[in-house]
């Protein structure tokens, strides 16, 4: 009878699972590509891309960010309502509802605060992952277009962010809403994007709507469909941009990855290296076989510490840090100062100085060189003959220093210009020294 | 034999090309269309905020020499004399925040653009004067402000 059981179990369980969990190449390849969220990676990834150093696991973390942003997003839009129609309170309706959320509901709060503090970071982390691919070099050898796939997820992130910071419709939303979309009006063409933008000829229901709109459908499906483009690329380049030998590299040992036992029929043969024979100018070809360890357990493994570890940041940091809330949005009231998101800080200290150039052409141009920069690149080389070897996926390479040098140098310049905007500027945007800051901030 | 299947294969290119060509094309006028309509569909046609032109009583005018602030429409009425008043924007011309009167003029506090009492920018980014206001005055004993106008400074208007 025992036995009779067992064997239905086991049927029961093939029909969910094709595989057990033993040591053979066969198992392990089979839990990744037998399952529909494993499969996005490959089989085997070369044993560099393990290593912390290679990415200090910022993509994995952004993305992780984005799915901690969806859930707490929806749980929100459960209580949520854009509009401005005055409630019983006397209060606008989406307004009324912040209220709701930070002092009524059971973990209301908690919740608000993780999807605020997740945005933050969210673009923070985008940014400093984007340093990252650009200080290895990882965007060349082929890998160029994802970088560009790159810039515009990096935008993304900024929009929806940007979407997001109107809807509680309080003072600091509704002015740095109006700020931003007023250097809009400045660009050529940018008052028909406005009044898309907006609805309407002012920041009003029509806009709160539409940015809500845009918030939770419009772009979260849009940066859903790039970040699938952005990991699949990866994924059909052989994974990430590194050195042709690294056969001299320090890295994991093998015997770190996890035991292999060989039950292939033929005892020598290695079945799922087949790539080893094939020829081409795509970036994957150049795999060393001899490098490559199974993507189960160590790299799975590897993501979840990772998204973990970022999880329960954000879980500390909500506990211990409340989003700020102000006053309901009054149009006729400006906040002083009133300051856009910080990540809009260095814009607006470069749009105090000239309207057009700080906040139109400095931004644009800056947006366009960066997310062109490997073509840029690749036009110079090839203009100049340049016969240069290109070596992706190390830091600091001797051969980058003038590019590492100037991205890193307009990086610096943009967080000193943050920096500047959010802790030196006081009321009418005068210069002030941080300690003497007495109202605003820059959440 | 050879020169038959190369007109067959050139007949069938043909064919391959109509049908690609038709199917291409009309999923791009889809998308043409498409975009043209979802486009038309955005633009707002009707705005839902405050009206661009509002109405004051002659009487509810400030005193002579003295001013008064209209918050909801963001406008200064000036009553210079009798029977010349003006109105003066109090949107920034920088980037729209709402300016605070101050002793010396105007004061913005987004990005602190400063004009002086006829709205000229003395010291800040604002690229611009101060919008002044046409105003025409209406049967009833009113006058009708059209804050959607943008006029020289010291632009006053007799009542």
């Amino acid at each position: 009878m025992k036995e009779l059981i067992q064997l239905y179990l086991k049927k029961v369980y093939y029909t969910v699972m094709r595989h057990g969990f033993d040591k053979t190449g066969l198992t392990k390849s089979k839990i990744i590509f037998s399952n529909l969220f494993l499969h996005i990676h490959p089989v085997k990834v070369h044993r560099r891309s393990l290593m912390f150093k290679t990415t200090m696991g910022l993509g994995v973390m952004s993305l992780a960010l984005f799915i901690i942003l969806t859930i707490t997003g929806v749980l929100i839009m459960f209580h949520y309502v854009p509009s401005i129609a005055l409630g019983p309170d006397n209060l606008p309706d989406a307004y009324g509802r912040m209220l709701n959320l930070r002092s009524n509901l059971f973990w209301g709060g908690f919740i608000r605060n993780m999807h605020r503090w997740s945005a933050h970071a969210m673009v923070a982390v985008v940014a400093m992952h984007m340093l990252r691919v650009f200080l290895t070099g990882s965007y060349r050898n082929g890998r160029e277009f994802n970088w560009v796939i790159g810039v515009i997820l990096g935008l993304l992130t900024i929009l929806l962010s940007y979407t997001g910071y109107l809807l509680p419709w309080d003072q600091l939303a509704y002015w740095g809403v109006k700020v931003g979309t007023e250097i809009a009006k400045i660009a050529p063409g940018g008052d028909l994007i406005r009044g898309i933008l907006l609805g309407d000829n002012d920041v009003g229901q029509e806009a709160l709507l539409r940015f809500y709109v845009l918030h939770v459908a419009v772009l979260p499906i849009i940066i859903s469909i790039f970040i699938a483009i952005h990991l699949f690329r990866i994924r059909k380049d052989g994974g990430l941009g590194r050195p042709a030998d690294t056969s001299q590299e320090k890295l994991i040992p093998v015997s770190d990855c996890g035991r292999v036992e060989n039950n292939s029929f033929f005892k020598s043969c290695r079945s799922y290296q087949l790539v080893e024979f094939v020829e081409g100018t795509e970036p994957k070809v150049n795999e060393e076989v001899e490098q490559m360890v199974f993507a189960w357990p160590k790299l799975i493994v590897r993501e979840i510490i990772v998204t973990l570890l970022i999880t329960v940041l954000m879980v500390i940091f909500s506990i211990m840090f409340d989003a700020g809330l102000e006053g309901p949005a009054d149009p006729n009231h400006p906040t002083n100062p009133s300051k856009a998101p910080w990540y809009f800080l260095g814009l607006q200290e470069l749009v105090s100085y000239h309207g057009f150039i700080g906040g139109v052409l400095i931004p644009g141009l800056l947006v366009v060189l960066v997310a062109l920069v490997p073509y840029i690149e690749m036009f110079i080389e090839t203009g100049l003959k340049l016969n240069r070897k290109i070596v992706s996926g190390v830091w600091f390479h001797k051969e980058r220093l003038l590019e590492n040098s100037i991205f890193l140098s307009l990086y610096i310049i943009m967080i000193f210009l943050i920096i500047m905007g959010t802790f030196f500027r006081g009321e009418n945007w005068s210069f002030v020294y941080p300690f003497a800051i007495q109202s605003g901030g820059g959440h | 034999m050879e020169n038959k299947e190369n007109k067959e294969n050139k007949k069938m290119d043909r064919r391959e090309f109509m049908v690609n060509s038709a199917v291409f094309g009309l999923l791009g006028a889809l998308f043409a269309v498409g975009s043209g309509a979802v486009y038309k569909f955005l633009k707002p046609v009707v705005s839902y905020q405050t009206p661009k032109k509002f109405r004051l009583n002659i009487k509810d005018l400030p005193p002579v020499g003295d001013e008064l602030i209209f918050q909801e429409q963001k406008t200064l009425v000036r009553r210079k004399s009798l029977s010349e008043v003006a109105a003066i924007s109090l949107v920034c011309t920088h980037l729209g925040c709402i300016v605070n009167k101050v002793a010396t003029g105007f004061l913005c506090p987004c990005h602190g653009s400063q004009y002086d009492n006829e709205g000229l920018v003395v010291g800040g980014p604002a690229p611009k004067t101060l919008s002044w206001h046409f105003i025409k005055v209406i049967p009833g004993n009113q006058i009708e402000i059209d804050t959607g106008t943008s006029l020289a400074e010291n632009t006053f208007f007799k009542i």
